[in-house]
């Protein structure tokens, strides 16, 4: 089905238009491969607006053959794309400034030569651009103005330009070779020449500029990409090469044609341009084997069990280890595969984000680096793959849901633990203090009392013995509510003054000192006391506990001997349940009852 | 003897410096707070200091951890804490982080005078003091194989009385009953028990009361 798409693709009109040009920068590639392979008379310089081919010509048809396959690159990634067209532009425009040159082909060849030549600089400019995905919006306008200008230009010179009447190219010009010399004006022709170099002068500093920023800012994003890295390297090379060879170019016309640097700033721009290529092709190369890999995804996330998730595939096979999956909620908001909430992915700098649809719905939204193919995603992720990532969303909603649960369960808990904190607090600080208070009054009363009448003495004296029974009674009846020591001095302490209490022997038979998570200290403490309860009920003879740390969790193992009446522990299971642990009651007619309770530490 | 009391209720305070003024107590500070106790006590240098439990700002062992600092900053000072909590880990916690002079008293018990003056006396003097209620709550305990249980209704008051701290001498005088029969209570009690016997009234509280939660 891909198959059948891509070869859709291969027969639109840019389809046809790039194979043209690809199929005329192989032509021109292969005689200008024969002009300089083959010994013959040395090439001639005819024009220096466009070249100082001679010895540099190699150089030049090297960076124009890493051009073509650049161009192969991006055309077996997507056939007809942007990049494609401008890649082999490049390379047509550097086999003509070669051509120029060459005393071995046709006047007619060396003026199209003349042509196309100057348009190697906004190709050029453009192409980094283009394979990093920044020509867009303002940017579009300034590549548009750049062909225009250079077309005007170029054709402005073409049309005005005899170099048999300059002095400087008379030596080795003939009368004749300029076959498109409509309307010969040399002023008019060489002002344009120079306004050509200067449009260059200030392309290439742009590009430079651009590709520094480019290189800097997604260098603070934290990761970058070496394919990316290659190809600012390339354009920052190739756009400070522009402006040399451009800068040498416009010193030439005044100073003559035998300026070294003329020669030299051309080999300059010939490597920066294959190390401009060479990147191009290798991105491209590389995220064809990426879409290559989408299109299997599939196959990797039906791994069954152990399999990785959508996101650590992506990431391993976009080779972005920052690739980050949200699935939407219903509402607003996203999570992960576990169901943990996490931020909405969203395009920061450097960033994208990529839905995923299935059936108009979105599945999923991929953030990955803004270098990657923004199409990539929701064109080779094909529909096996959809269903998998669906179900993997519909995992994680579960798990999400699961999760919210598990924690309005421990919110419940702990607002009944802190309403039973307060409730013992205010007893303590509250009315046992009035308590406090009237019992001074009374006592003061009492020993004021000694004249009075012996039946009003009784009374204050019962008062006070009463107000002490009531201070007694509260005090008990404020730890009932909530242990304080447990909270204050742990489980240890707080299973210690259980014992106290108990009116059944409670063997402590190992308790650890240390603290654990409030939440894990109460759920074992109250195991404790609910087994202690029916123990006491029961009739049991006693109750032993003992409590182990194992790793990462809290073993509580509570015995009750004799304790037979079997039920289910709501109590424990809630608790225990809401503190993220198990428990487990088994009844046996001979050893009693067993309760294991395994708590999480941290 | 001087005396700073350190309750952030006001009416509690009052009565208590009011109770220990008609003793006969010399109340030269009374604070709210466990940093002007600590400040008092550096200024004053007092005998004792009475300090409750709970106070501001979380209301739970403030006054435990007050105990330890003013022992810091001043030694020799007696501390008296008073309490609302039965629990003995407390107390253990009080007696454990000092060597003697130190008292944990039911908060209770701050309008008996006597029995509150009585604690001042004894922790100034060196001596532990330990509630009787928290005792004998812990003598309670049911036990699956009870120590206490080969012990008579005789040792079992003396084991008790030495669990609060009080010295044979006082034991003797509480009991009426001679030094030299309490000594002997104790070495059989303490034989029974399995403990080391120690002349120190400090370390015997420790002994007996870590024996008996266990």
């Amino acid at each position: 089905m891909t198959g059948e798409a891509s070869a859709l693709r291969t027969t639109t009109a840019p389809g046809i238009v790039a194979t043209l040009v690809a199929g005329a920068a192989l032509l021109v590639a292969a005689g200008s491969a024969v002009d300089v392979l083959t010994p013959g008379p040395a090439p001639v310089h005819i024009d220096g607006a466009a070249t100082a081919a001679g010895s540099v010509a190699p150089l030049l048809l090297v960076a124009a053959l890493t051009l073509v396959v650049a161009g192969v690159a991006a055309w077996t990634g997507r056939p007809g794309s942007g990049l494609a067209l401008i890649a082999f532009g490049g390379a047509a425009a550097l086999l003509a400034a070669i051509l120029v040159g060459s005393a071995a082909v046709s006047r007619e060849v060396r003026t199209l030569g003349l042509l196309l030549a100057p348009f190697a600089f906004p190709l050029l400019i453009h192409l980094p651009v283009r394979a990093l995905r920044a020509d867009r919006g303002l940017a579009r306008f300034v590549f548009a103005g750049l062909y225009l200008a250079t077309a005007v230009t170029a054709t402005g010179h073409l049309v005005t330009w005899d170099p048999y009447l300059v002095a400087d190219c008379a030596p080795m010009c003939h009368p004749d070779d300029n076959v498109l010399a409509l309307h010969v004006d040399i002023p008019l022709s060489l002002g344009l020449r120079s306004a050509g170099w200067w449009l260059a002068v200030a392309g290439g500093a742009g590009l430079a500029a651009w590709a520094t920023w480019r290189w800097t800012s997604r260098s603070r994003t934290g990761w970058a990409d070496p394919t990316d890295r290659m190809v600012l390297l390339g354009a920052l090379a190739s756009g400070l090469a522009m402006v040399a060879w451009s800068w040498a170019r416009l010193r030439t016309s005044e100073f003559g044609l035998d300026d070294p640097w003329a020669s030299r700033t051309t080999g300059l721009l010939a490597g920066s341009v294959a190390i401009l290529g060479a990147g191009v092709a290798w991105m491209r190369f590389r995220e064809t084997g990426r879409a290559g890999a989408v299109r299997g995804l599939v196959d990797l996330l039906d791994g069954g069990a152990g399999s990785r998730s959508l996101a650590q595939t992506l990431a391993a096979i976009l080779d972005d280890p920052t690739v980050r999956i949200g699935y939407p909620l219903e509402g607003d908001g996203c999570v992960d595969d576990q169901g943990a909430p996490v931020a909405t992915p969203i395009a920061a700098t450097g960033r994208a984000v990529t839905p995923i649809e299935r059936g108009g719905t979105v599945i999923a939204l991929v953030e990955h680096a803004a270098d990657l193919d923004p199409d990539l995603l929701s064109r080779e992720v094909g529909a096996a793959a959809r269903l998998a990532v669906d179900n993997e969303r519909l995992a994680a909603l579960l798990r999400a849901q699961v999760r919210e649960l598990q924690a309005s369960r421990e919110r419940i808990v702990a607002a009944g633990d802190a309403a039973r904190g307060r409730l013992e607090r205010d007893l303590h600080d509250g009315a046992q203090q009035r308590l406090l208070a009237i019992s001074y009054e009374l006592r003061l009363a009492q020993a004021a009392a000694h004249d009075e009448r012996p039946d009003r003495r009784a009374a204050i004296d019962a008062s006070v013995t009463e107000i002490d029974a009531a201070l007694a009674e509260l005090r008990e009846l404020a730890h009932g509510i909530w242990p304080a020591v447990l909270a204050e001095a742990g489980l240890e302490a707080a299973l210690g003054s259980l014992a106290d209490e108990a009116s059944i022997p409670v063997t402590l038979e190992a308790v650890p000192e240390e603290r654990f998570p409030a939440r894990t200290e109460a759920a074992a403490y109250l195991a404790v006391t609910e087994a202690l309860r029916r123990a006491t009920a029961g009739g049991a003879p006693g109750l032993a506990v003992r409590a182990q740390q194992v790793d990462d969790r809290l073993m509580v193992e509570v015995r009750a001997p004799g304790l037979v009446a079997p039920g289910p522990w709501l109590r424990v299971d809630d608790r225990v349940g809401a503190a993220g642990g198990r428990s487990v009651v088994t009844v046996d007619a001979a050893a009693g009852t067993l309760l294991s309770v395994e708590l999480p530490c941290a | 003897m001087r005396v700073i009391v350190a309750e952030d209720v006001l009416l509690t305070r009052e009565g208590i410096v009011h109770l220990l003024s008609e003793a006969g107590v010399d109340v030269v500070a009374a604070v709210e707070d466990a940093d002007a106790l600590l400040r008092e006590t550096a200024r004053l240098h007092p005998d004792a200091v009475i300090v409750d439990i709970r106070m501001p700002p979380s209301h739970t062992d403030e006054g435990l951890v007050a105990a330890s600092r003013v022992r810091d900053a001043v030694p020799g000072t007696a501390v008296v804490v008073l309490s609302q909590y039965l629990e003995p880990a407390y107390a253990l916690r009080l007696l454990e982080g000092h060597e003697d002079h130190v008292g944990y008293l039911l908060k209770d018990r701050v309008f008996h005078p006597a029995v509150l003056v009585d604690a001042l006396r004894r922790v100034t003097e060196g001596e532990t003091v330990v509630d009787p209620t928290i005792v004998a709550r812990i003598m309670g305990r049911k036990r699956a194989h009870d120590p206490l249980a080969d012990l008579s209704v005789r040792e079992r008051e003396v084991l008790a009385l030495a669990a609060e701290g009080l010295s044979n001498k006082a034991i003797a005088a509480r009991l009426f009953v001679t030094d030299r029969t309490v000594e002997a209570h104790m070495a059989s009690v303490f034989a029974k028990l399995g403990l080391a016997e120690t002349p120190d009234a400090h370390r015997r509280v420790l002994a007996v009361l870590a024996l008996l939660r266990a």
